[in-house]
């Protein structure tokens, strides 16, 4: 048994935990064997792909932290054989997205530049799942710096693969997080989302992705990418996983200004057959015409297998009792425009501070002056990505420049929340895919840096409105590969996505 | 020709916190020398990745509100904060969190004295930042101290109505009493507790639009500004009367051979790139909390300044002594209520005495607040002096014993005896002495009057001081003509 158990989902295992039927140590021997036979070499820099790398998955980054886990597995059976309460999500295996910091561990951002650079500090996301008994197996890997939307610019090699099709990528920025969860690399892990960035990968991984609304859950210790548009949240097997992670991570923080009050409700409490039948009883789901409809967000051709899984789905959610009540999102088509000025504006300044002063990646070229220093660190730290976004975000923001563009791209945003808004004074959410095409190949579209941002035309409208949205597995297409289904809700409304999605799930499997 | 020169300041005045703006680390570096580099930081206050500021610190923008209160700036209600991108070796993020578009308050004005001719000048606006760190090269190695990144600062930035430097260098005289004052900043200019840069420019007299402004940056004290803006309105005056034009630039000030250092680039080329600081939400400041921070506004100091010297009829120079220090003006006007004689006799035992005592090295106290001699004690021996109790003779000596026991003049006076002796006894020590004495008794008595000091004198050791020398000499002459 114990070696299946790398299968099991979360919500099961702590339950086996807890009333001693495994012990957390063979929860975590499980994952570790899992990783030794999927995984393959983890990212690491300079490493040429070998024919071997191409059937293997590659989701961690760095060294894994297996000495760690297997001591904190063993402490979480002493706590439970003294009777102690070891936390909702004791002994349960997660991963990381190599975007947070973890105090004395490598954080790298996927980037050359933080090659070596070890936090001082303890993301906030992170220290409640440890606080809560998860067991921190690695770092995953994504695109540098989160810049992409295929894990594939990431400076640390092989690339990730998709667990379903290892000649597709995982999706990313979160690759590394999603495909480790599909793969049974892990049980769960953590992700971020500025366009897309969980959804996208958990629909193409065929695994749930949450992005929760902003301010849900602490930023503090997520290197930023976009601040105003950063959210953290958990990659999971099912629904229920999802909520009690978010459970967990859910909640104001003293260390992020921009966290809320708002109180967090008992998600997976809420998922029980009586509080989802109650749900369903008059419950308005929004059809966004323009995700259908609009031919600069979709191709019915392109995408005519997802397009069916969605109808399908709505279907489905009718005969539970709910409403499908076409609404318009009028500006969805400006959401792609718009993110790319608001995100190259903020990254360019929070690119700033990896000037080779402090820490991370200092040039060993002489040099004259302070600047020359600056220049010489930053070429040779930063790849593609950053340096193109760097110049981009520069340029709209400069004097002159800053009215027509950056000004514009906030007015933008504006009226993207405010459709969302109008929107939710009609629905209780709304349904859409969370892509429009399932996995790509690897190498598909790497290179074309507005068809890898244009992947996200369909998740980044939440990004800009802040609301919350989940993408769930919905079927496959006709090659097989997952297909995601996406709700979005009004403002701190994850119970009732929750509920949703899990009614889908619970009906579907 | 003739030119006129216009100047604005830009003041940056640390605000009197434990803790830095947006992190707890302490300010401490901000007013204790022996401070070793990069003592007091954090991965907040040096931009680790994944930081993000704390909530802001309520006691900076209190201290904020206080001061623009206090100079009639209107404080918005709501204010933003901005990222102003830019990269140096002591700017840990490569932006420093100010606020650009909404700041904390705008307009007000400051009043000041100069040549006893009232002066306004107004504020174009305020606002609340981060100090970034320090740098310097040595032996061609770049050193980052970043103790002082994230202390709180508040910048004030006045209207072009500066005419001079003398003017600038009083304003700056006045802006710094005030902060004291308020007790919003110590606002030591060799701390850098205080600092200032100038926008000087000229135009010909009668003129109306603005030359081009040249800006000296980092001026840390107020010869330095005064010296500095004079060489810089000399200079342009070169520049123009040579056919030249001016260009906007930046100046380092060096004091060490009284010249400014010209920057080779054009300060207008500079793009900070200003936008929204995302990790922050706006500062929400009700009319409470307006409130609470101006708790006891005190008078200020120029208005001080004037009532002193109008009402009181001090002498300008003197005025300006006391008020300089609100503590030292409020004892000379705590003094001033509890005693009952002339207003110019306080004023002068004030300055000549307390001020010299707190200054005097030997003494173990250098606030007023910790001076043995209290207002009350002061205005006690004042009055005692002035009712003939004691000579005034004997009031140095009480206020130095009255420093070293910490007894009051009276309890003073009873035990050391000090009172002065009966006129019954002190006819009895007369006579002794003139007894004594016959040869300087004869020679006073032959018309030579001189000598009758050296009678007075012994009269006076006689009485070890505490006889009053008046009554001494006419007591003296009317016995001894009666001889």
């Amino acid at each position: 048994m114990s070696d299946a158990l790398w299968q099991y989902s979360a919500t099961d295992l702590r339950e086996m935990i807890q009333s001693r039927q495994v012990s957390a140590v063979e929860v975590c021997e499980a994952l570790i064997n899992r990783i030794e036979s999927v995984e393959g070499r983890s990212g690491g820099l300079v490493q040429q792909e070998d024919e071997i790398d191409t059937r293997h998955i590659h989701a961690f980054i760095h060294p894994l932290s297996l000495e760690s886990a297997r001591k904190k597995a063993g402490s979480i059976d002493e706590m439970i054989s003294r009777g102690d309460d070891p936390g909702i999500l004791a002994g349960i295996p997660f991963a990381v997205k190599d975007i947070f910091c973890v105090k004395d561990t490598r954080t790298t951002a996927a980037s050359s530049i933080l090659k070596n650079y070890v936090s001082p500090y303890t993301s906030t996301v992170v220290e409640r799942i440890l606080a809560a008994g998860g067991i921190l197996l690695g770092k995953t890997n994504l695109d540098e710096f989160v810049y992409g939307s295929s894990t594939e610019s990431s400076a640390f090699k092989p690339v990730t693969r998709n667990p379903v099709d290892p000649s597709r990528v995982p999706g990313g920025s979160s690759g590394g997080s999603a495909a480790a969860v599909a793969a049974g690399e892990a049980v769960l892990s953590l992700g971020s989302d500025t366009a897309g960035s969980i959804r996208q990968p958990a629909a193409f991984c065929g695994v749930v992705g949450l992005k929760p609304t902003y301010g849900r859950v602490s930023r503090w210790g997520l290197i930023a990418m976009a601040a105003s548009l950063d959210c953290v949240g958990p990659l999971t097997r099912n629904v229920k996983d999802c909520a009690l992670v978010l459970q967990v991570i859910a909640g104001q923080d003293s260390k992020d200004w921009t966290s809320v009050t708002e109180p967090v409700p008992s998600y997976p409490d809420l998922l029980s057959d009586a509080a989802v039948h109650h749900t369903f009883k008059g419950l308005k789901i929004g059809w966004p015409t323009e995700y259908f409809e609009d031919p600069e967000l979709i191709n019915p051709d392109e995408s005519a297998d997802i397009l069916r899984a969605i109808e399908r789905a709505a279907d489905l959610y009718k005969s539970l009792g709910a409403e499908i009540v076409p609404v318009s999102l009028p500006h969805t088509s400006y959401a792609i425009p718009a993110y790319f000025v608001i995100s190259r504006v903020e990254l360019a300044s929070d690119l700033h501070r990896f000037d080779g002063v402090k820490y991370g990646h200092r040039t060993n070229q002489p040099v004259d002056d302070l600047y020359e220093m600056y220049e010489a660190t930053r070429t040779e730290g930063f790849g593609v990505q950053p340096k193109q976004r760097v110049l981009m975000g520069m340029h709209v923001s400069s004097a002159g420049y800053a009215d027509q563009l950056y000004d514009r791209a906030l007015r933008l945003r504006a009226l993207i929340r405010q459709d969302f808004h109008r929107a939710f004074e009609k629905v209780d959410l709304i349904m859409a895919a969370t892509t429009p095409t399932t996995a790509f190949p690897l190498g598909g579209i790497f290179g074309d840096t507005v068809q890898m941002q244009n992947a996200d035309r369909l998740t980044v409208p939440a990004n800009h409105a802040g609301v919350p949205a989940i993408s769930l597995p919905c079927g496959l297409d006709s090659s097989g590969l997952p297909i995601g289904l996406q709700l979005i809700g009004p403002d701190f409304r994850e119970d009732r996505l929750l509920q949703v999605a899990y009614a889908f799930e619970k009906e579907n499997n | 020709m003739n030119y006129e020169t216009v100047i604005g300041l830009e003041i940056h005045v640390q605000l009197k916190t434990q803790s830095k703006l947006f992190c707890g680390c302490s300010t401490r570096s901000a007013y204790e020398r022996d401070v070793p580099p990069n003592r007091h930081i954090c991965p907040i206050c040096t931009g680790h990745p994944g930081v993000l500021p704390r909530p802001i610190n309520r006691k900076a923008v209190e201290l904020a509100v206080r001061l623009a209160s206090a100079v009639r700036s209107s404080i918005h209600p709501e204010s933003d904060f901005d990222r102003k991108n830019y990269f140096y070796a002591d700017l840990p993020k490569g932006y420093q969190i100010t606020q650009h578009g909404k700041p904390l308050a705008e307009g007000g004005f400051i009043d000041f004295i100069l040549d006893g001719i009232d002066q306004r000048i107004d504020l174009n606006h305020m606002h609340l930042e981060e100090d970034p760190g320090k740098s310097k090269i040595e032996g061609g190695v770049w050193l980052v101290d970043m103790n002082r990144c994230g202390v709180p600062l508040v910048e004030i930035v006045t209207q072009p109505d500066l005419r001079s430097a003398s003017e600038a260098a009083a304003f700056v005289t006045e802006f710094r009493r005030i902060v004291r004052y308020l007790g919003v900043s110590e606002g030591n200019m060799e701390m850098g507790n205080l600092r200032c840069d100038a926008n000087v420019s000229i135009r010909p007299s009668s003129s109306d639009p603005l030359g081009v402004k040249t800006e000296i940056k980092n001026l840390n004290s107020i010869r330095f500004l005064e010296d500095a803006v004079n060489w810089e309105i000399k200079r342009q005056i070169r520049v123009l009367n040579a056919g030249g034009e001016i260009n906007q630039i930046t100046i380092a000030w060096d004091d060490q051979v009284k010249e400014g250092q010209l920057s080779r680039e054009k300060e207008s080329e500079a793009d900070y790139r200003y936008f929204r600081e995302p990790n922050l939400i706006p500062v929400a400041i009700s009319e409470a909390f307006i409130a609470d921070a101006s708790i006891d506004l005190p008078e200020l100091p120029a208005r001080r300044l004037r009532r002193y010297i109008r009402e009181h009829e001090i002498s300008p120079s003197d005025a300006v002594t006391l008020i300089d220090e609100r503590s030292v003006a409020d004892y000379f006007e705590s003094v001033l209520m509890i005693y009952s004689g002339a207003t110019k006799r306080a004023a002068d035992w004030v300055r000549n005495h307390v001020l010299r005592a707190l200054n005097d090295p030997e003494n173990a106290f250098n606030q007023i607040n910790e001076l043995p001699v209290t207002a009350e004690y002061l205005a006690e021996l004042l009055d005692l002096m002035d009712a003939g109790v004691i000579s005034d003779a004997l009031g140095p000596q009480i206020f130095q014993k009255i420093i070293e026991t910490g007894r009051s003049p009276k309890q003073i006076i009873e035990q050391e005896g000090l009172r002065p002796p009966e006129e019954d006894d002190l006819i009895q020590i007369i006579d002794q002495v003139l007894a004594d004495d016959p040869v300087t008794v004869r020679r006073y008595r032959e018309g030579n009057d001189k000598v009758l000091n050296r009678l007075i004198g012994q009269v006076m050791k006689q009485t070890r001081g505490r006889a009053d020398a008046q009554k001494v000499r006419s007591l003296l002459i009317e016995r001894a003509d009666a001889l």
